[in-house]
């Protein structure tokens, strides 16, 4: 059992290997073996022929169907789709016939087709017989046509046709049969016949076959020769396709049936769509189809226009591109076929065909000559290169040959448009007006040298593109190719293979006297090339330059590339072209302008003026000078441009005098702005300006500037309040410039500005100095000078001033000023002789200041008449009279008036008595006037005058003798009333008295009249008397006071350096210069301590009234010390009342600053 | 190559005491808050007062940068000059190169040396702008009561750079008298060069990259 069941096993295995092996010697066999070829008819025969058998199985069951429904009122559409079937087993078997031959002809002779078409005619005949009133009566009768069509019956469908048109004219298949009929005619070439047939279908409106019967009305047109109609109707083809369906517009495709390709349509389609026949795109056959007759009827500038106009799609358009460039071609139309073979070369697809179009665009626009699109033209010609040597089935020899045609032909466009431009006699031409433009060539040679940049001509391309771009006025882009051919040119030149040397060795072996080539000169070459370079350089620079000189309006990027351009081309200009003469002069030049433009002036400053030097006199070299001298005022370096202005003025240098007179000017104006900016700077806040001002100062010491740099300095000093400084620059200007017309300002300026600092000695010594100089101002300054020195006590010197200043100016306001100084003083010197003498030694200024001085100096003498006729004209007539004066003026009538009174003689008759009262009225009525005044002391000397008067004539009435030859009666009555009135008066004195009494206690104004009132009798004689102030102990050069003195330098009214000063000198015992400060500092608003120490110093100065008067307004403003130097004062006046009731006002310590007692006098 | 001398030890010196005098006299002073210029309770004048110290300081600081891009023009110049000769003899080995050169070199110094001196007074200028500031910030504070500084040493810090301003801006006029000096000469023996027959060639192409 084993071993059979071994053996079979064995055996099973021994099949299976052996099963095994074949199998995959037979597949290795059939793997290696060569693949058998598909035959792709047997497959298309196996389905036509399984589309037979199925055909005649629907063909069975239809019979058997048409057999079930005998009598059914359905039965002519089952024959019907009878007939049809076998009609559809007719054309299956027609197919395979037809794949049968290896579609090598149409033309066949099938029995089995013929036999079937026929039945299934018969069988369409039947149901027509049978049921004449079907409605599918038209259907069938096209179908009959169809099959009679089909088999070669004509005649037959003819006939057919025609019925159904006659007799079914609104059916579906009207326009069908037309167009079949149509058809037929035009095969027949009975082309009216045709026509008629394809006109009904037009006329009808609404036939969707319109466009159809236009497009074969069309061919009619062409195969008539009637170019107009048939242009007309491929032109209404196209317009009646897109109508056909509004709702679809134009994407809509007409169908149609060709002619031998007919199926049964669908009849109850509005669109005609009969599955399975071959449709046309009307629109798109039409626009192709017309271009024949388009090329011979209308204009071929307009062909692109018009054919893109009726296009539909891109596809149609291209292909009617294609068809109309062929037909310009053949007919030798390069207008057209330049213009169509543009278009094709931008829209067609990258296929060979395009080279042919560059190439015809190449031979069309080299034929008409018309440049005009050459850079369009190359760019086009050169993508369909690139286009092409993509294309993977390209060897690299056809790629080549390729390379190298469409290299010439674009280069041969560019040269020749530039050629064109160059040549003046071929602007025109037949074909165009403008047959080139510079823009144009330019693009052409842009796109060539973009394609070929290695080329053996890209050089010489380069230079003929960058004379076009110079030409265009493109000068930027110019100078830039410039640079690219000089870049070009530096490189070792490209090696031109030489194709003819394998001929001329060839030649050369087969021994014929072919030439040897020509050896290089290389060095010969090199010359040359270098030549070139140069060359290119400096027209580079031209361009940039000519780049930069153009008005209109570049970018900022575009001026600062041209400038950098023209630099960098200069800069290898010079160095490699050696130039001399106007080329190196030109382009130094344009190199620094280019600085200059751009606004680096520092590098144009030195570029420019190394023109200047190294190119004098030159066109370029004086513009350098002008340029140099505006890049400094540009950058507003004053001091460069002065500096620079003066090199160019000076003898050596390389301006010439009509230049140096231009800029002479220039350079003064700098250098008094550059004195002015100084100036500026020092007056200001800015440190180191005044050094800065005087080391120019300095610099110029010997001329004009220098002058006017040492007084902006002194301006500047004093402006900045630096005294020392000021002084030291004062001197200065009076030693190196004495004769200067500010030197008498500038004195007279450091005596304000000493007095300012209360350096009083100095401020005098400088006023004194400059009333020597200044003339116009001497004068005042002298006047000036005299009150500082009046006011230190310093009489005669001040007196000396006075009268100094009145010899200068003699007549005038001036002049009635200065000798009112001098009066004014010789009044407070106590010497009215004096005063009449010199007010009488200028009677001719006289005025009513004057005449009240001169009054009451007339008084004091007892010139009572003169003094009368001087006071009256200021009481009654003076209107310009100052206050004071009206004071001084009614005082003086007054006293007058008294003087009269006391000198009234003994009554001797009773009229006289009237007299004295009369008398005694006038001199009070005049004290009461005197009293109203503004004037305190007038006025309150007036007062006690008045209370003295009323005394005066209490007693003259009181020691009246009576004439004798009165009665006892009127004796006595006179005597009552003289006693009345006398008592009258003495009342009235002591009211009067104890008036001033009062007003002087309240003012403290306690001079001889308030002190006689006071102590309550009232003054026997004029109080009024001015003292002089006491001598001066010290002088005012103080020393620890500079600070602030320079404080009050800056500002004066630093309250607190008032005060130091004030103390200071104070403390020094120089009284006089401290009641000037002190004064000032009260001006400053100072307190009640500062009154305080303002009545001190008076005190201490002999100026008791002033001192009253401070202590007085310190008190008033609670200052206890004020109270305290009060009483001291009053105490020492014997006026021990008013000093005991101010001691008791007096609370805690007193501080501050007390007098001494006796001091003041 | 820059070539050094003993004047810009000098400046930089000078400079390096401005800083550290800064620095430490910086050490005493108190820190001065920040016044907003629209702080309402300032008044019109103060804040104007505070936005011109502001302003001082921001003019202080473009005058530095102008300062410091003078200073970087010139060496950058002088490097480029430095490197090679910028004149050439013409043919026949004619023109004094040499003096030329000098006077080149000697002229750019002197501008190096104004510039820095410049920038040196620039910087101490800034200095000076910003104590400025602080010191009108304190006093505007102490004004309207709104803080209390010690005013003392921020007075004397202003006082302190204004002289120090004063020094530095003195020796200014010098150096640029120095520059002028310079240039008269250098474009005297650029003359004679040229006249000479001396090439330019190398200097145009220096000046022109």
């Amino acid at each position: 059992m084993y071993r059979l069941t071994h053996e079979i096993k064995s055996n099973l295995r021994l099949r299976v290997t052996v099963w095994a092996l074949a199998t995959f010697v037979c597949g290795m066999i059939q793997g290696c073996a060569p693949e058998n070829q598909v035959i792709r008819d047997q497959l298309v025969v196996e389905q036509l022929r399984l589309r037979i058998t199925k055909v005649r199985h629907a063909e069975q069951e239809t019979r058997d169907v048409i057999a079930a429904s005998r009598g059914a009122n359905y039965l002519p559409e089952l024959y019907m789709r009878l007939a049809e079937l076998l009609s559809e087993e007719a054309s299956f078997h027609y197919m395979v016939a037809y794949e049968r031959e290896q579609r090598s002809t149409k033309s066949l002779h099938v029995p089995q087709v013929r036999f079937l078409k026929e039945q299934s005619i018969n069988t369409y005949r039947m149901i027509l017989q049978r049921y004449p009133d079907t409605r599918l009566a038209d259907r069938i009768m096209f179908n009959i046509s169809h099959e009679q069509r089909e088999l070669g019956m004509f005649d037959e469908m003819k006939e057919t046709l025609e019925k159904l048109i006659v007799d079914y004219p609104d059916s579906p298949y009207r326009n069908e049969a037309l167009l079949v009929l149509g058809d037929f005619h035009f095969d027949k070439m009975e082309f009216e016949k045709a026509r008629e047939n394809f006109d009904k279908i037009i006329n009808q409106e609404k036939s969707l076959l319109r466009g159809l019967a236009h497009y074969k009305l069309g061919w009619v047109g062409v195969n008539l020769g009637n170019c107009k109609m048939a242009l007309k109707n491929f032109e209404n083809a196209i317009v009646a396709s897109r109508k056909g369906s509004p709702e679809k517009a134009l994407t809509k495709k007409v169908q149609m049936r060709l002619q031998g390709d007919f199926a049964i349509p669908d009849d109850d389609s509005d669109e005609h769509e009969f599955a399975g026949h071959k449709t046309v795109n009307v629109q798109r056959e039409a626009l192709v189809d017309l271009t024949y007759c388009y090329a011979q009827e209308r204009k071929p500038e307009k062909a692109v226009a018009y054919l893109r106009n009726l296009a539909a799609t891109r596809e149609a358009y291209v292909a009617a591109l294609q068809k109309m460039a062929n037909r310009y071609a053949l007919v030798e139309q390069p207008r057209g076929a330049a213009d169509v073979t543009r278009e094709l070369l931008r829209l067609a697809p990258d296929d060979e065909e395009r080279l042919d179009d560059a190439r015809m665009l190449h031979t069309a626009v080299s034929k008409m000559k018309d440049y005009s699109m050459v850079g369009e033209d190359v760019y086009l010609v050169l993508r369909t290169m690139k286009r092409r040597l993509m294309a993977p089935d390209l060897n690299a020899a056809s790629a080549k040959l390729v390379r190298n045609e469409m290299e010439l032909i674009a280069r041969d466009l560019a040269t020749k448009s530039h050629e064109v431009l160059m040549s003046k006699s071929q602007k025109k031409n037949k074909w165009t007006d403008n047959p080139a433009s510079y823009e144009q060539t330019a693009k052409a040679y842009r796109w060539y040298l973009n394609a070929f940049p290695e080329s053996v001509a890209a050089v010489d391309v380069m230079q003929n593109y960058a004379d076009v771009l110079m030409e265009a006025k493109e000068y930027l882009e110019a100078g830039r190719r410039y640079r690219d051919v000089a870049a070009m040119l530096q490189k070792p030149p490209v090696e031109v293979p030489d194709e003819k040397a394998t001929d001329t060795k060839t030649k050369d072996a087969k021994g014929k006297d072919a030439a040897k080539p020509k050896p290089v000169d290389k060095k010969a070459l090199a010359q040359a090339r270098k030549k070139e370079r140069v060359e290119a350089l400096y027209n580079s620079v031209v361009a940039y330059q000519k780049s930069l000189d153009q008005i209109t309006s570049r970018s900022h990027f575009e001026r600062a590339a041209a400038r950098a351009g023209l630099r960098a081309a200069g800069a290898q200009y010079l160095m490699e072209a050696n130039a001399t003469g106007e080329k190196d002069r030109k382009i130094k030049f344009a190199i620094a302008q280019s600085y200059y433009d751009e606004g680096s002036y520092h590098n144009a400053i030195d570029l420019l003026t190394a023109i200047a030097y190294e190119f004098p006199q030159t066109p370029q070299g004086d513009a350098s000078v002008h340029m140099v001298l505006d890049s400094y005022r540009t950058i507003n370096d004053i001091s460069g441009l002065v500096n620079i202005g003066h090199r160019f003025m000076a003898k050596d240098s390389p301006v010439n005098a009509e230049l140096k007179a231009q800029i002479q000017p220039i350079v003064a104006a700098a250098e008094q702005n550059r004195l002015d900016e100084l100036s500026l700077a020092a007056s200001g806040d800015q440190v180191g300006g005044m050094e800065t001002l005087l080391s120019f100062a300095d610099r110029y010491k010997d001329s004009d500037l220098g002058e006017r740099a040492v007084l902006s300095a002194f301006v500047a000093a004093r402006a900045s309040g630096n005294l020392k400084q000021l002084y030291s620059l004062g001197e200065r200007v009076l030693k190196q410039f004495p004769k200067s017309e500010q030197a008498g300002g500038v004195v007279s300026t450091m005596g304000r500005a000493a007095a300012a600092r209360f350096e009083f000695d100095r401020a005098i010594k400088y006023m004194e100095e400059a009333a020597t100089i200044d003339k116009e101002q001497k004068a005042s300054l002298l006047l000036a000078a005299g009150e500082l020195r009046e006011q230190l006590a310093d009489s005669d010197g001040a007196l000396k001033n006075y009268r100094e200043a009145l010899e200068t100016v003699k007549e005038g306001p001036g002049a009635v000023n200065a000798l009112v100084h001098v009066v004014d003083l010789l009044e407070k010197r106590g010497s009215p002789n004096d005063v009449i003498r010199e007010v009488q030694k200028h009677e001719q200024i006289l005025d009513a200041e004057l005449s009240s001085r001169l009054g009451l100096a007339l008084l004091k003498k007892g010139e009572n008449y003169e003094a009368e006729d001087q006071l009256r004209k200021v009481v009654e007539g003076a209107v310009d009279a100052s206050p004071q004066a009206q004071a001084r003026a009614n005082y003086g009538m007054a006293e007058i008036n008294l003087k009269m009174l006391e000198d009234f003689g003994a009554i001797e008759e009773i009229g006289m008595i009237e007299e004295l009262i009369g008398v005694i009225d006038v001199t009070v009525q005049s004290y009461l006037a005197a009293v109203r005044q503004v004037d305190p002391v007038y006025s309150q000397a007036a007062l006690a005058r008045l209370a003295r008067a009323t005394e005066i004539g209490a007693e003259k009435l009181e020691k009246i003798q009576l004439p004798a030859d009165l009665s006892e009666e009127e004796r006595t009555m006179v005597k009552q009333a003289l006693g009345a009135r006398a008592q009258q008066l003495r009342v009235d004195s002591k009211e009067v008295l104890a008036e001033c009494a009062q007003r002087a206690k309240n003012s403290f104004l306690l001079d001889a009249a308030g002190q006689a009132c006071i102590s309550g009798s009232p003054p026997r004689k004029d109080p009024v008397a001015l003292e002089p102030l006491k001598s001066r102990r010290s002088k005012s050069n103080l020393s620890g006071v500079d600070e602030y003195r320079d404080r009050l330098s800056k500002n004066p009214e630093d309250l607190e350096a008032l005060r130091k000063m004030g103390k200071a000198f104070l403390d020094a015992g120089d009284a006089h210069a401290a009641r000037l400060v002190l004064a000032r500092t009260i001006e400053a608003g100072g307190d009640a301590e500062d009154l305080n120490r303002l009545g001190v110093a008076c005190y201490n100065a002999g100026d008791l009234m002033g001192a009253l008067d401070a202590f007085k307004r310190a008190m008033d403003a609670e200052s206890q010390s004020a109270v305290k130097n009060l009483s001291i004062i009053c105490e020492d006046m014997g006026l021990r009342d008013v000093a005991k009731e101010l001691n008791s006002k007096i609370k805690g310590d007193v501080k501050g600053d007390i007098i001494k007692k006796g001091a003041g006098r | 190559m820059r070539h050094w001398n003993s004047n810009h030890w000098i400046w930089l010196l000078l400079a390096g005491c401005v800083l550290t005098f800064a620095g430490c006299s910086k050490q005493k002073i108190p820190t001065v808050e920040k016044l907003s210029l629209r702080d309402p309770r300032l008044s019109l004048d103060a804040r104007r007062w505070l936005a011109d110290a502001e302003d001082e300081v921001v003019i202080a600081l473009a005058g530095l940068e102008m300062a410091e891009a003078r200073v970087n023009r010139v060496e950058t110049y002088k490097d480029m000059i430095g490197d090679e000769k910028v004149f050439l003899p013409g043919p026949g080995n004619k023109g004094n190169v040499s003096q030329l050169e000098d006077s080149l070199d000697t002229y750019v110094e002197a501008q190096l040396m104004l510039e820095e001196a410049q920038l040196v007074a620039a910087k101490i200028g800034l200095e000076l702008a910003r104590a400025r500031l602080t010191q009108v910030r304190a006093e505007t504070a102490i004004r309207f009561d709104l803080a209390v500084y010690p005013m003392a040493p921020i007075v004397e810090q202003v006082e302190t750079l204004k002289k120090e301003l004063g020094a530095a801006s003195s020796g200014l006029e010098d150096l640029r008298v120095k520059v002028e000096t310079q240039a008269a000469q250098l474009w005297k023996n650029y003359a004679n060069f040229v006249k000479q027959g001396g090439v330019t060639r190398n200097f145009w192409k220096v000046r022109s990259l």
